[in-house]
């Protein structure tokens, strides 16, 4: 799973938004790392969507321009958490052996 | 957000499909922009365009898609800048108007040759397609027959009347072989022209033989608006391939059963055009050459019948998708099929009299044959001679003599490639069926041979 992706699932874990929402929410949980351009956070959805991991959520009509929110399926969160799961190891591996590295007297800046 | 910023948006937009999606992201993009933008970023526009693009196929999960629009587009872009440069070619300058390059190679001497020629042709031996060129060459005289020298002369010449030269004075010598051969070439280039210098000196030759020529051909280079034409030619048939992959790709996204074959013969169609091009190119590259021939052989490539084997392809591959798409394609097959079999079926019969009248000089400007009628009483000498008389012009590449009325080339050299009506070929003259290098070759041909006891005429015939 590519980043905006893992982003865009993690934006839409809680409540359904639609795609301002998504783009500021990510920027948010990234704290200001991530900032996805429309075209990127479209064609994701597109994909998602098609692989049943995002839906439609519900249609409004704000400042006459139709607004879309979307949200997680039940696959999306079993997708997105067996990701997190998958980071989460990730990183932990990544701490220990640096952990390891510390033990040796080896500092993170040589 | 300005309504200056909505409208620009909104014109980007217009690269994706038509549909909601449109609306829903002109929205996205208006609330995430600061206020006081008036115009899209770069960064935005790229995306937008790149978004449009992906969209415009359909199928989101799918990445063999892209794949296949790619290398679609990469195929139609190949075959529009092919036609592009098939229809720029037709306009290309003559080579005719440069006489005067004689005069600067061959001072003082009498040179023949000359003429116009087709962009392309085929190589002497018939196996890859060369540029069209036209010959110009002198007799041997003292002075030519030292090849090396008289090429080093000519070098210099051309250097101080502004030419290019590409390469060293190639020599060569063949005392062992029969006759024992000297050789040397260069070649040189100027604007748009192209000149390959060939000097040959054949030793112990028989008073009726040719003992060689110094000689250079001339063929084009591209002008620069042909590079122009075919880099939009490209263009726009990638952007029309692309779009065409999208169309199809949607129209067929819930259709395996039109899908598969579709996208089965849409590959075929485009590596077959990749493939040709590239062996196109290859195959005819000579390396003493401009490196642009390379491109320019391989879009030719595009334009012989494989070109339309994989047009027809493409056609079928839409069929898959649509039978409605098959519709014009086939209108254009039936007006095509019809315009080539219409001068098939108009060919009659007819009763020769005599060796034809000279064609029509339209209809022989780039024609690479002729030829030579004897009469039938003529003494074997004198057809020896004559045949020897045939190869002493430089530019003489083949020679087939025919004396039976029943041979097909009858037709061709009497009767526009009719029938013969009962008897009528036995009585005709006798004739050579002569190759020529370019279509200049053939006065020097003519005047070679008219005054030869025995000839009848001497006739450039449309090929």
């Amino acid at each position: 799973m590519r980043e905006p992706t893992f982003w865009i699932l993690t934006a839409l874990a809680a409540v359904p938004r639609h795609g301002y929402g998504v783009i500021r929410e990510v920027e948010t949980l990234s704290q200001g790392r991530i900032r996805l351009q429309a075209g990127t956070l479209y064609a994701a959805l597109d994909r998602l969507s098609a692989e049943g991991l995002v839906e439609l959520d519900r249609e409004e009509t704000v400042d006459g321009r139709p607004r879309r929110y979307y949200r997680l399926t039940s696959s999306g969160a079993t997708a997105l958490d067996e990701e997190a799961t998958r980071l989460k190891a990730g990183a932990e591996a990544a701490s220990a052996q640096l952990a390891a590295r510390r033990r040796f007297g080896l500092g993170l800046s040589s | 957000m300005s309504d200056r910023l909505a409208r620009r948006y909104a014109i980007l937009l217009r690269v994706l499909p038509p549909g909601a999606r449109r609306a829903e992201m002109l929205g996205t993009l208006t609330e995430c922009a600061p206020p006081g933008r008036t115009r899209p970023t770069l960064r935005e526009f790229f995306n937008i365009i790149a978004y449009g693009l992906r969209a415009r196929l359909g199928r989101p999960a799918s990445r063999a898609v892209v794949v296949l629009a790619g290398l679609v587009a990469v195929a139609s872009g190949l075959l529009g800048a092919a036609g592009a440069a098939a229809a720029g070619w037709t306009v290309a300058p003559s080579l005719a108007s440069h006489a005067a390059i004689g005069t600067t190679v061959f001072p003082g001497l009498q040179v023949f040759g000359g003429g116009d020629s087709e962009p392309f042709v085929s190589s002497g031996d018939g196996e890859s397609t060369i540029y069209g060129y036209v010959d110009y060459w002198v007799k041997n005289t003292d002075e030519t027959r030292d090849v090396r020298t008289y090429a080093g002369g000519a070098r210099d010449r051309l250097e101080a009347a502004g030419w290019d030269v590409r390469s060293d004075v190639i020599f060569s010598q063949e005392v062992a072989s029969e006759p024992p051969t000297s050789t040397a070439s260069f070649w040189a280039t100027k604007g748009d022209l192209v000149l390959s210098y060939e000097g040959v000196y054949w030793e112990n030759r028989a008073w009726y033989d040719s003992d060689g020529a110094a000689s250079y051909t001339l063929s084009r280079s591209a002008p620069w608006w042909l590079t122009a034409l075919a880099v939009t030619g490209f263009t726009l048939g990638a952007l029309f391939g692309w779009l065409l992959t999208g169309w199809a790709s949607r129209r067929t996204e819930q259709k395996p059963s039109r899908s598969i074959p579709a996208s089965a013969l849409a590959w075929t169609a485009t590596l077959l055009t990749l493939f040709t091009t590239l062996i196109g190119a290859l195959w005819s590259w000579n390396p003493d050459r401009p490196g642009d021939e390379v491109i320019w052989l391989g879009l030719h490539t595009l334009t012989t019948p494989t070109g339309a084997f994989i047009l027809l392809l493409a056609l079928t591959a839409l069929a898959a998708v649509t039978l409605r798409a098959l519709i014009p394609g086939a209108l254009a097959l039936v007006v095509a099929g019809g315009a080539t079999w219409w001068p098939t079926a108009a060919l009659a019969s007819c009763t020769p009299s005599g060796p034809p009248a000279p064609a029509p000089a339209s209809a022989v400007t780039h024609s690479r044959l002729a030829h030579v009628y004897i009469a039938q009483n003529s003494t074997t000498d004198q057809r020896n001679l004559a045949e020897a008389a045939i190869f002493r012009v430089w530019g003489t590449r083949s020679l087939w003599f025919h004396y039976d009325p029943t041979d097909p080339e009858y037709r061709t050299a009497y009767c526009n490639g009719g029938h013969l009506t009962t008897d009528s070929g036995m009585r005709m003259p006798y004739f050579w069926d002569v190759g020529l290098s370019s279509p200049g070759v053939f006065p020097a041909l003519q005047a070679e041979l008219t005054q030869m006891p025995g000839i009848l005429a001497v006739r450039q015939a449309p090929e």
